[in-house]
């Protein structure tokens, strides 16, 4: 016996274990490892410290041992009627935690990890951070009727990676974002996450900083139409992905879809740069117009004259700023009245990537100066044009498809009633429409091709000389010129832009005037340009039953 | 005793030290303590505390034990209570109480403080 004793006396300070002190305040369990929480100092009748936080003890309190192991995360939990946290001790007095019912807020002053899960039908969970944080969402399943149901804020950079199967949304009487992110951040991960948003005006996800997506699948999805904002004089529409800034989109999956009036896939009012992952947008809302105080959700009138603020047009893609594209998968579609696919309010370039847009208005529009200097892009306006640019259209490289509407609507459309133009220096180039613009500069070295020949979706048409097969290019099934319908084309410009003709050549400067539709330099219903054109030599193009012969120019 | 009886036992105490700087050890396996009105009730193993928490001057994780709570709380005499609320009497120890009262579970109580101990 005795030799037993002192035997297990001398094993004792060998084996004591670590274990898990829990510091339980209703909802919220700190977890300090014993084995360095060290003197755990009382003060007065109700207190005591421990790694820093003072611990107000409560009647209900409960503090136990146990062999748990504590996470490095902050946890959260969701579950209907309630939400649990489980801090680490050795953070916990840096951390401010607020619960209210199913809401939860956390203050951060330091880098921290959270990971937060569960189920909860009305709730929010929201991070105030002043400094870097990774926040996972795991099978996070949360709705809100009348608020955001993740809300983001302070200037750290948040870090929101998405695993599992993740379910976030906003009732129809909730006036914030589904996803509200104001401070940067950035979302991956290798999981889903579907984020929709239904009431008038909402957007799924939206961020006042900038924002990069670089994994995971999100589908965010908006149903509410536009709404008249009265403080604001102006309609605003619903958008799946909004940025207040840039966005920047290098991997993952994102599907958007917007089927109120005016709705939006995606809305940038900064620039946007896409280098990667794959995008999906879809809207089927029509045009809304507010007029004598009620807004149409449908209006299917004239829009030239229409106060910008009073209507809001469905879009694919619209971006006040750049639009970037050097990589990356994407396909747009809209349906509505006024509906472009991609519209940048300045530049837009294209130097890689797969770009497929079928709009039924633009299928891909900039206010100012368009490049396409690579990549593989084909753009189909229903009732408009294929390509259009309000500045000058400089196409280098890359495989290029644009297919527009009836005339006045062009496959390819430059601002030639500005003084701009069409500039081809390289590329494979298609364009099919009522009409096309073509090169009226010397800066333009690579020889076209124009021609009336019949175009109709499914066909392949081939550019030989002789019998050598120059290019070949696949109309899409998309292409439908027999549905799309006809409108006038604008007044003509009886003058000069308001300031002054613009600069004609080059890239940098504004596009000015109106753009779209008017007419070209009888450009003919089909423009082909091709790197081995020679001017003046002679080439047939052929659509599989009729073959013509073209010069190049 | 149970952690000395086994070789491979993991023994963890807290221990807590009063203001008058007296300490006692609780065996930390199965320890549970909850707060009711200013006082903190400390479970574990066969031993129930009820301290108030004024009284307290800090604690901590220890691998070997101070003095049993009965020892440090229970200055001579204290009154020892069945479970059944009969008063079995003043004591001056717990070794007292060891040899006059066979084995069960008893409420040992001074002033304020009540400690639930099995012998």
């Amino acid at each position: 016996m005795k030799r037993n004793y002192m035997f297990a006396l001398l094993l004792l300070p060998i084996l004591a274990s670590a274990e898990t002190l829990n510091i339980c305040q209703g909802p919220i369990t700190y977890k300090l490892p014993t084995d360095k929480v060290g003197e755990i100092p009382f003060s007065g009748n109700s207190s005591f410290s421990a790694m820093g936080k003072i611990y107000e003890l409560k009647d209900g309190d409960r503090i136990y041992v146990d062999s748990s192991v504590i996470s490095s995360d902050i946890i959260v939990t969701f579950s209907d009627g309630q939400v649990m946290l489980e801090i680490p001790g050795d953070i916990a007095s840096k951390i401010q935690s607020e619960i209210d019912g199913t809401n939860v807020k956390i203050t951060a002053e330091i880098p921290v990890s959270i990971s937060v899960s569960g189920q909860c039908s009305q709730g929010q969970f929201a991070l105030k951070a002043t400094e870097p944080a990774n926040l996972t969402v795991k099978n996070l399943n949360i709705s809100n009727n009348n608020d955001a149901a993740v809300s983001l804020t302070g200037t750290g950079k948040v870090y929101m990676k998405i695993e599992g199967e993740n379910f976030l949304s906003s009732g129809v009487d909730s006036d914030k974002p589904t996803l509200r992110i104001k401070t940067p951040a950035e979302l991956l991960g290798t999981g889903k996450m579907t984020v929709t948003a239904k009431a008038a005006g909402e957007k799924a996800i939206k961020s006042n900083d900038d924002l990069e997506i670089s994994g995971g699948e999100i589908i965010a999805s908006v149903s509410g139409n536009a709404v008249y904002d009265s403080t604001d004089s102006k309609v605003k529409s619903s958008a799946c992905l909004a940025s207040d800034k840039n966005l920047l989109i290098s991997g993952g999956t994102i599907s958007a879809t917007a089927s109120g009036s005016g709705g939006k896939g995606i809305s940038v009012d900064d620039n946007l740069t896409i280098n990667g992952g794959e995008i999906r947008v879809v809207t089927s809302g029509g045009m809304a117009v507010y007029s004598g105080s009620s807004l149409n959700h449908n209006y299917t009138g004239n829009t030239d004259r229409l106060n910008s603020d009073m209507k809001s047009s469905p879009k694919g893609i619209k971006v006040d700023g750049e639009i970037l594209i050097s990589g990356g998968d994407i396909n747009v579609k809209t349906s509505g009245n006024g509906a472009e696919g991609i519209e940048s309010k300045t530049t837009l370039t294209i130097s890689a990537g797969n770009v497929f847009v079928q709009a039924y208005d633009d299928a891909i529009n900039s206010s100012s100066h368009m490049y396409i200097s690579g990549g593989n892009v084909t753009a189909i306006g229903q009732s408009n044009d294929g390509l259009d640019s309000n500045g000058n259209m400089y196409i280098s490289g890359g495989i290029v498809r644009a297919f527009g509407s009836r005339s006045p609507e062009c496959g390819i459309d430059a601002n030639e009633e500005g003084g701009y133009s069409v500039v081809f220096t390289g590329g494979m180039i298609l364009g099919v429409g009522g009409n096309n613009s073509v090169p009226s500069t010397l800066a333009s070295t690579q020889p076209y091709l124009t021609s009336s020949i019949s175009v109709s979706a499914g066909q392949t048409l081939t550019v030989k000389s002789g019998d050598e097969v120059l290019a070949t290019f696949e109309i899409p099934s998309e292409y439908n010129p027999s549905s799309s319908s006809w409108r006038p084309a604008p007044p003509a410009m009886m003058g000069p832009p308001p300031g002054g003709m613009p600069p004609m050549m080059g890239p940098g400067g504004w596009g000015g005037g109106p753009g779209g539709g008017g007419p070209g330099q009888n450009g003919g219903p089909v423009l082909i340009s091709l790197p081995q054109l020679k001017k003046s030599s002679s080439y047939t193009i052929s659509n599989g039953t009729t073959n013509t012969t073209a010069t190049a120019k | 005793m149970g952690c000395m009886n086994s070789i491979i036992a993991v023994c963890l105490f807290l221990t807590i030290r009063f203001v008058d700087g007296n300490e006692c050890s609780f065996p930390a396996d199965g320890l549970s303590m909850t707060v009711v009105n200013e006082k903190l009730v400390v479970e574990s193993d066969n031993v129930s505390a009820s301290l108030t928490i004024g009284d307290l001057a800090s604690m901590r994780f220890t691998d070997s034990a101070a003095a049993d709570i009965s020892q440090v709380s229970m200055t001579s005499p204290f009154e020892v209570i069945s479970l059944s609320g009969q008063s079995l009497g003043s004591f001056k120890s717990t070794e007292e109480l060891k040899n006059k009262l066979p084995g069960g579970t008893y409420i040992l109580r001074q002033g304020k403080n009540t400690i639930k101990i099995s012998i």
